[in-house]
């Protein structure tokens, strides 16, 4: 020591020196001035510019085909959040996760900024300018067309239904190339078994909301099926409890997906025997004689499958079938397939009983309406695009250009897409995203992100919702349209195809089909094209489309050729009032009868088309027959001067069939001949003046709206039921689902989704595979073991989650996971399920079977943590996720609210208590709130790593929880949990620094530049909600550009947890104080409230005894999370409403 | 000897906490960034009474009053392009008014931002809305000083805490009101 000081400094001298070196750095340095920040005026500013008041663009998400309507909130120039469209009438004001997230689609740092070419044949793609991408796309068509090689161009893009569809249809066909629409879950099956049924080759809207009793064969309708957040809506709707009564969800599926922890029944069925579990119900209706409809059409059917057969063949209990065949038919109720049901190789055939369901029971016309079809029917069915993977392969393909799809991912390695992709001579990708289809390109031609172009979306008949930019494009990308239209203008056979400048232009004239008032320059058409701007879309009126089940009785009478079909009496009235023509043909047809009633359907077909396109015409008079009337028809037979030898055999052969099964069969021979409309419509037009000019128009009209859409006859007659054909000798099954946070993988590069917590596993930025826990007991594994899954066609190693709500026999890997490419936050993660799938199909619709393989599991004997975020599988006896079941309800059995003695006055609110209602019944643990809060709360993501040390900063999380009611089935509950706003906070006293305190407005205050980070709040808090900074997270540019400016950016070493969106009050309250001051019940929507697709989060001020949320905190199901501890929280739960017995 | 030698260091870093202790507690910086343009507001607002929102046209309507595209500026000035004469500030910098509104229509004719340097900060942890306090009656002065006898615009304010909680204490209406203003999360959120 003594050494130290003759040397120098003593240490307690350089500390005193440095101590107070530091402090004067520290009081210098903090008050040397404001940092100089630039302030950048414009030049000229935007018309109604107004700074930091936000402007809501009505748009249509793009995330999958579903087209929900979006209001997007745009400040100062970015787009900072997605909302829901409340008059959109499908989502009706909600997102899913997956819509929240696409912001961060829009400010993804791994996207494309530029047009990308290979120069002299190197490896990389670089970056080129727009005007040499466009030369080379243009040059390379031109060189094709002008060599008469036009055939061998090919646009594969995903299901853009709506204007852009058909100018890339107008463009590719000009050329004479191919399209394809290709979307990865294409849904063949039922439009194939509705052909079949039917004969509509169409998805109907399935309306679960006017349903009591929802029977679900697999489909994952509150995921991704056809439109999750309309269904979500439904479902809220079946939840509701009223009037004593509420409705009933039955889950049929080999592992209890998200949608199946939300039904009242999970039937864990053998997989891909779901279509005997149909037809066993089926079977019980009829013999039980519940069937609302006539079943003679189907009895042949399903005369075999008694439940005791069904029951062995699917492992469902015969009470269980009797059971859901009873309520099934006596309640209002649908039947819907989808998911592992519809994705094997008797796909069709489910499809086809769960259509004989629907039937039966009359839900055809009522919940499932075919007159609203949607628009993703009309995607390419995956035998055309196996076609044309198969034409790649063969060299047939020269130039492909791919568009908002990505093939080399979402099609199994069997499928060989990668092979056929790399056959091709050039690809040109108008992808933003460098995805693995995108990597084979030869050129890529960036696209604006949905959330920066114009155009619309068709989501069905009866809506089509407008695509508007809502802020300025970040990266030098071009809408595809734009492109088209430049591109089409450089091609020589092209130049003249369109005259318009831009695809807004195109898109408007477009819509002018749509406006009241036609003339191009009107007046009239800019208030409505504005006005479709503001509502976000078009609402078109549809004329009921009457399904012929006629279709389906006529499938027994075959075997019944005694009875006369009441067509048959059609026929004689025709007849008979065509007077002497009609007798002529009287006399023939009983020359002809011997050789026509030997003949066979499609013998009669062949003879008819013989007769020509004149004939077809005749075909559809007789069609109209009420319309037009029997004069009408011998005017067309006159006019046509037709012999009489064809006509006797048309009417025989109708006598025979009846229209419903001779006449699509006619038209589809006629089609198949290469007849078209036009044909039709100029041999019409060309009549003699006999036909009059109305009946003429009638003709035309059916023509016109019918030809497309009638065709091949229904084969239900020949149908035969059968297993799934499965591959593979392993001893599971192996099940592979689209993600909804993924979908098919394009969600994978968004962080929020990634970091979005699987409703019931809880695992985040990976993939895992869900086993039994019999299955894990068997092969001597854990929660977090590695296993392998082998097929022969690949393996790979992943760790295992062991899950209840799985068969013990299936093993399950979600999709969307295991990409090689696609930036920086999907490559590299997880494992793609795909890779294992065989290269087999649906036998009848060509659809990809996904349930295909078995596969063998072994113990890859290593074990990590399973990073998640809720390890805890049951409540431990806490009761914190409450049910009570509808009998207990009824009886009062719930729990009395009884005011508690406290030893504290209680807390007096002045103006507002801010308080919120969440429905337990209602959440179906979708995550649609947490990513919303996301976006709101410029909440940061933390990745893998951090979150294994439970270093998430969801400000809002969905606690699940698995419990066995009393007859042991699996009871799954979600429960939001958010900060609860404790009237009497535990955080509060303990905080040192007074950086959390209780507000005057009931509001849990967290004062960010107060905190010092103790960390005792969180310590203390009850509901484990605070979240703790332990570094200052970074959003790589441009996601920062996302970042809300009216909430604070928290910095490292601070707590934070939800405010109630505490700046959404503040600025409901600041636009009342600019009207009359008072803040009504409603006018502030919380951000995971706006998103709800269920509306299950209700918010508002207690204080206002007539607010909904005063009301619901009566509610008899109310209850409070840990209310004996007396925090006295602000949040107040709906208890889950279970039946007695499910 | 050697001992004071030894602290020397030490009482020159004192000196220097003492000037940091001055420029804390003395009243803000009068000099404010040198901008781009020498804009006088004494000028616009002062000699030429042009009221504040004239410009400052958002200050009403939003929480963020804006500062005038250069559009506005060119509004007056494609006609006020100043005489060719000398003009010294209050801290005697001497600029010529032509020179310098030809500044300004460089900017326009350029179809150029001005750079302007930002006075007044708010730390982002701060929320303050200017249509509140502008629609309660405020004048603009109470916070950014005497604009109009300012050539070169300086921070008048700390605006620290303390000027905030002062003026909000004495503006409530009654208890409830206080209670309100007072309130951390009526501006930390």
């Amino acid at each position: 020591m003594s050494e130290n000081k003759n040397n120098g400094l003593s240490r307690r001298d350089f500390l005193k020196v440095v101590g107070i070196a530091g402090g004067t750095a520290a009081v210098t340095g903090a008050c040397s001035g404001d940092p100089v920040e630039q302030i950048i005026p414009y030049v000229i500013p935007p018309e109604s510019y107004v700074p930091a008041v936000p402007k809501f663009y009505a748009s249509t998400c793009r995330e999958c085909p579903a087209g929900c309507g979006i209001v997007v909130k745009n400040r100062d120039g970015r787009a900072i959040k997605v909302e829901g469209n409340p008059s959109n009438p499908l989502n009706n004001g909600s997102t899913c996760a997956r819509g929240q997230a696409s912001l961060q689609g829009l400010y993804n740092p791994d996207r494309i900024r530029s047009p990308l070419g290979r120069k002299e044949n190197r490896k990389n793609l670089v970056p080129i300018g727009w005007d040499e991408g466009i030369d080379t796309l243009s040059g390379k068509i031109n060189e094709l067309v002008s060599s008469g090689r036009g055939s061998r161009i090919a646009y594969l893009s995903n299901n853009v239904s709506g204007t852009l569809d058909s100018l890339i249809n107008k463009w590719i066909g000009s050329m004479g190339g191919r399209r394809y629409t290709y979307e990865s879950f294409s849904y063949d099956p039922i439009k194939e078994a509705n052909r079949i049924c039917f004969g509509i080759d169409k998805i109907p809207t399935y309306r679960i909301e006017k349903a009591e009793y929802v029977l679900s064969f697999g489909a994952d309708f509150l995921e991704t099926w056809l439109s999750p957040t309309y269904f979500a809506r439904g479902f809220s709707e079946i939840r509701t409890y009223k009037n004593g009564k509420m409705g009933k969800v039955i889950q049929v599926e080999p592992r209890a997906s998200v949608t199946a922890a939300s039904a009242d029944l999970w039937v864990a069925v053998k997989p891909g025997t779901e279509v005997f579990l149909a037809l066993g119900i089926a079977n019980v209706m009829i013999r039980n004689k519940l069937n609302k409809r006539n079943y003679s059409a189907v009895r042949s059917l399903i005369s075999e499958y008694t439940a005791e057969k069904v029951s062995k063949l699917t492992d469902v209990p015969v009470e269980t079938i009797n059971q859901i065949a009873s309520d099934f038919s006596k309640n209002k109720s649908i039947a819907i397939g989808g998911g592992v049901a519809t994705s094997g190789t008797n796909a069709t055939e489910t499809m086809v009983a769960v259509n004989v369901l629907n039937y039966l029971a009359g839900n055809i016309g009522s919940t499932v309406d075919f007159s609203d079809t949607l628009s993703l029917s009309s995607v390419s069915s995956f035998k055309g695009i196996t076609k044309l993977f198969q034409d790649m392969k063969d060299g047939k393909v020269e130039l492909l250009i791919v568009h908002g799809t990505n093939p080399a991912f979402t099609l199994p390695k069997s499928l060989k897409a990668v092979e056929a992709l790399s056959e091709v001579d050039y690809i040109v990708s108008l992808s933003s995203f460098m995805d693995e289809t995108t990597e084979m390109a030869s050129l890529v031609l960036p696209d604006h992100h949905p959330l920066e172009s114009w155009g619309d979306y068709r989501v069905n008949r009866s809506y089509t919702g407008i695509i508007q930019p809502v802020m300025h494009p970040i990266f030098n990308t071009k809408s595809t349209g734009d492109l088209i239209l430049e591109v089409s203008k450089k091609i020589d056979s092209t130049k003249e195809l369109f005259e318009e400048p831009s695809y807004y232009e195109y898109l408007r004239n477009s819509w002018k089909k749509f406006a009241p008032t036609k003339s191009p320059s009107s007046k009239g058409f800019e208030v409505f094209w504005k006005e479709s701007l503001k509502n976000g879309g078009i609402k078109l009126g549809i004329s009921p489309r009457k399904v012929s089940i006629n279709v389906l009785q006529k499938a027994g009478s075959h075997q019944d050729t005694t009875t006369r079909s009441p067509q048959d009496s059609t026929i004689d009235k025709i007849l008979d009032e065509l007077g002497t023509v009609g007798k002529k043909i009287a006399i023939l047809i009983e020359k002809v009868k011997d050789f026509i009633s030997g003949v066979s359907i499609d013998k009669a077909v062949e003879a008819i088309y013989g007769a020509g396109v004149q004939v077809l015409v005749l075909f559809i008079a007789i069609q109209l027959f009420t319309y037009i009337g029997a004069a009408s028809i011998a005017s067309i037979i006159i006019a046509s001067g037709f012999s009489y030898r064809p006509l006797a055999l048309i009417f025989t052969a109708l006598r025979k069939y009846g229209f419903n099964e001779i006449f699509p069969s006619v038209v589809q021979k006629f089609k198949e001949q290469g007849v078209t409309k036009e044909e039709i419509l100029i041999t019409i037009e060309n009549y003699p003046k006999e036909v009059k000019k109305e009946v003429k128009l009638k003709l035309k009209e059916w023509v016109n709206e019918n030809w497309e859409e009638t065709s091949y006859p229904p084969t239900l007659n020949y149908l035969k039921f059968s297993e799934p054909n499965i591959k593979g000798d392993g001893e599971f099954y192996f099940v592979t689902y689209p993600s909804y946070r993924y979908y098919d993988g394009s969600g994978a590069n968004k962080p929020w989704l990634q970091e979005l917590p699987e409703a019931l596993s809880t695992s985040v930025w990976d993939s895992y595979v869900e086993v039994h826990p019999d299955t894990a007991n068997k092969l001597g594994i854990r929660e977090g073991s590695y296993l392998n899954i082998r097929s022969p066609q690949g393996e790979f190693k992943v760790q295992a989650f062991v899950y209840e709500g799985i068969r013990p026999d299936t093993v399950a890997v979600p999709m969307g996971q295991g990409h090689t490419s696609y930036g920086r936050y999907a490559k590299g993660r997880g494992v793609n399920p795909l890779d294992l799938l065989p290269d087999v199909r649906d036998a009848r619709s060509g659809g990809l079977a996904f349930l295909s393989t078995k596969v063998s599991v072994s113990n890859a004997g290593s074990h990590s943590l399973l990073v998640r975020t809720q390890y805890t599988k049951t409540q431990h006896d806490r009761d914190v996720a409450k049910a009570v079941t509808l009998g207990d309800l009824k009886k009062g059995g719930y729990d009395k609210h009884h005011e508690e003695y406290d030893f504290y006055p209680p807390r007096e609110y002045a103006k507002h208590r801010w308080a919120m209602n969440i429905d337990l019944s209602k959440c179906t643990g979708c995550g649609a709130c947490v990513t919303a809060c996301y976006a709101e709360n410029n909440i940061p993501f933390v990745g893998k790593d951090q979150v294994a040390k439970r270093r998430d900063m969801a400000w809002i999380r969905i606690e699940r929880y698995f419990d066995k009611d009393k007859s042991g089935k699996m009871d799954v509950r979600f429960l939001p949990m958010l900060c609860q706003h404790c009237g009497n906070a535990p955080c509060e006293p303990v905080c040192p620094v007074y950086a959390t305190y209780h507000s005057p407005e009931g509001l849990n205050g967290m004062v960010y530049n107060r905190c010092v980070g103790t960390r005792y709040c969180a310590n203390n808090c009850t509901y484990k909600v605070r979240r703790f900074n332990w570094y200052t997270y970074k959003f790589p540019e441009p996601l920062n550009w996302q970042l809300n400016p009216d909430v604070t950016v928290r910095t490292k070493g601070v707590m934070e947890k939800c405010t109630f969106c505490v700046q959404r009050i503040k600025f409901g309250q600041d636009i009342a104080k600019d009207g009359d001051g008072v803040v009504k019940d409603g006018d502030i929507v919380t951000a995971c409230q706006q998103a709800c697709p269920t509306n299950a989060i209700v918010f508002g001020d207690m204080k206002d005894k007539s607010s909904k949320v005063a009301k619901l905190e009566k509610d008899k199901r109310g209850y409070k999370v840990l209310e004996v501890i007396n925090t006295k929280p602000g949040i107040t739960y709906l208890k889950k409403l279970k039946w007695d017995n499910a | 000897m050697n001992y004071f030698l030894k602290i020397a260091p030490v009482a020159i870093l004192c000196l220097f906490f003492a000037v940091g202790a001055y420029h804390y507690t003395a009243e803000s910086n009068s000099r404010g960034p040198v901008q781009p343009i020498l804009f006088s507001h004494k000028i616009h607002a002062g000699e030429n009474e042009i009221p504040c929102q004239y410009c400052h046209s958002f200050a009403d309507i939003s929480p963020n009053p804006g500062i005038p595209s250069v559009q506005k500026c060119i509004g007056c000035h494609q006609y006020v392009n100043g005489r060719d004469e000398n003009y010294v500030t209050n801290d005697g910098q001497v600029i010529n008014y032509k020179n310098e509104i030809a500044k300004v229509k460089g900017y326009w004719e350029r179809k150029e931002p001005i750079p302007w340097l930002k006075v007044t900060t708010m730390p982002e942890y701060v929320k303050f809305n200017h249509k509140r306090h502008i629609k309660r009656g405020f004048e603009c002065q109470t916070c950014h000083g005497q604009v109009e006898e300012m050539d070169v615009m300086y921070k008048a304010e700390r605006l620290n805490m303390g000027f905030c909680i002062t003026c909000h204490e004495q503006n409530a209406d009654n208890k409830e009101h206080l209670e309100h203003l007072k309130d951390c999360l009526t501006c930390h959120y």
